[in-house]
């Protein structure tokens, strides 16, 4: 307990939400690339959050209603995994990479999509600022007290 | 009647005749609350957009409900104030997490203005302490 490990929690959050802004960006850029180095085009990203909870004891204290000591280890980064939506297919006859009917096959990348998920880790990341804030802004008043 | 086992916040009791060890002990017990229930709040922002997270709190009136039922204005035989999962079936969106955004900044808000409140009374006993020690600003 105390403000150390409140600190540490925000800035478990906004570690994750930037990057999940990462992973956005990265997606972003190549919404048109057709070559990796795996082979194929590209495939959509996204990112995993974990949280400390649903642990053997917080669902075991949630079920009881003896709910005591949740867990509040912040958040975690489970993996960047890849999305298995089908790809796009655009006809486009001259481009290198096409197949004998003239489709090209496009990452799975939605850019309103994209847009959307920026939006909310941007908007996470700055509650998570307002945390610190208002939990520095707690710190600096314990401090004063007993100050003359 | 509550548990006489039950954890303390303090290991100490104060004697409840002695009001200058009293006050300052349950604001001390109030900034406390008020650490433990940020880093309630603190996790749940943090878990934003963890699917299935459910969002915790340190409940307040409960505490308050338990105390004045009891007689115990002092708090003297409250139980330790934990963080618990509060509400575990609502949620109003789909990943199943109930971290509401709005409720979250607010409570946090209304936890910095208790806390700092209660550490400028805190402050206020010292600086009254110590006009005393010092003969009346002599």
């Amino acid at each position: 307990m105390g403000f150390m490990e409140s600190l540490s929690i925000s800035a478990s959050g906004m570690t994750a939400e930037r990057l999940r802004m990462d992973v956005v960006a990265n997606n972003l850029a190549n919404v048109n690339t057709t070559r990796t180095a795996t082979g194929g085009p590209f495939r959509r990203q996204q990112v995993l959050f974990s949280s400390g909870a649903n642990t053997f004891d917080d669902m075991l204290s949630s079920m009881t209603g003896s709910d005591r000591s949740a867990g509040t280890n912040g958040v975690r980064v489970t993996g960047v995994v890849p999305d298995n939506s089908p790809m796009r297919r655009v006809y486009e006859p001259g481009h290198p990479d096409a197949d004998a009917k003239g489709y090209v096959t496009m990452p799975n990348v939605d850019t309103v999509t994209e847009m959307v998920d920026m939006m909310s880790a941007s908007r996470a990341y700055e509650a998570n600022v307002s945390a610190v804030q208002a939990i520095k802004g707690m710190a600096q008043k314990a401090i004063e007290i007993g100050r003359p | 009647m509550p548990d006489e086992n039950a954890l303390k916040i303090y290991p100490f009791s104060p004697d409840s005749n002695d009001m200058e060890i009293s006050t300052s002990d349950a604001l001390a017990r109030a900034l406390d609350y008020g650490s433990l229930k940020m880093q309630a709040l603190s996790n749940n922002l943090s878990n934003f957009n963890t699917p299935g997270y459910k969002r915790r709190d340190v409940p307040f009136a409960d505490l308050l409900n338990t105390a004045v039922s009891d007689d115990d204005p002092h708090g003297d035989n409250l139980e330790k104030p934990a963080i618990t999962i509060s509400n575990p079936g609502g949620a109003m969106r789909l990943d199943g997490n109930n971290v509401d955004i709005d409720t979250e900044t607010a409570s946090m808000a209304a936890t910095e203005i208790f806390y700092n409140g209660a550490a400028q009374l805190m402050q206020n006993k010292f600086t009254a302490l110590k006009y005393v020690i010092s003969g009346g600003g002599q």
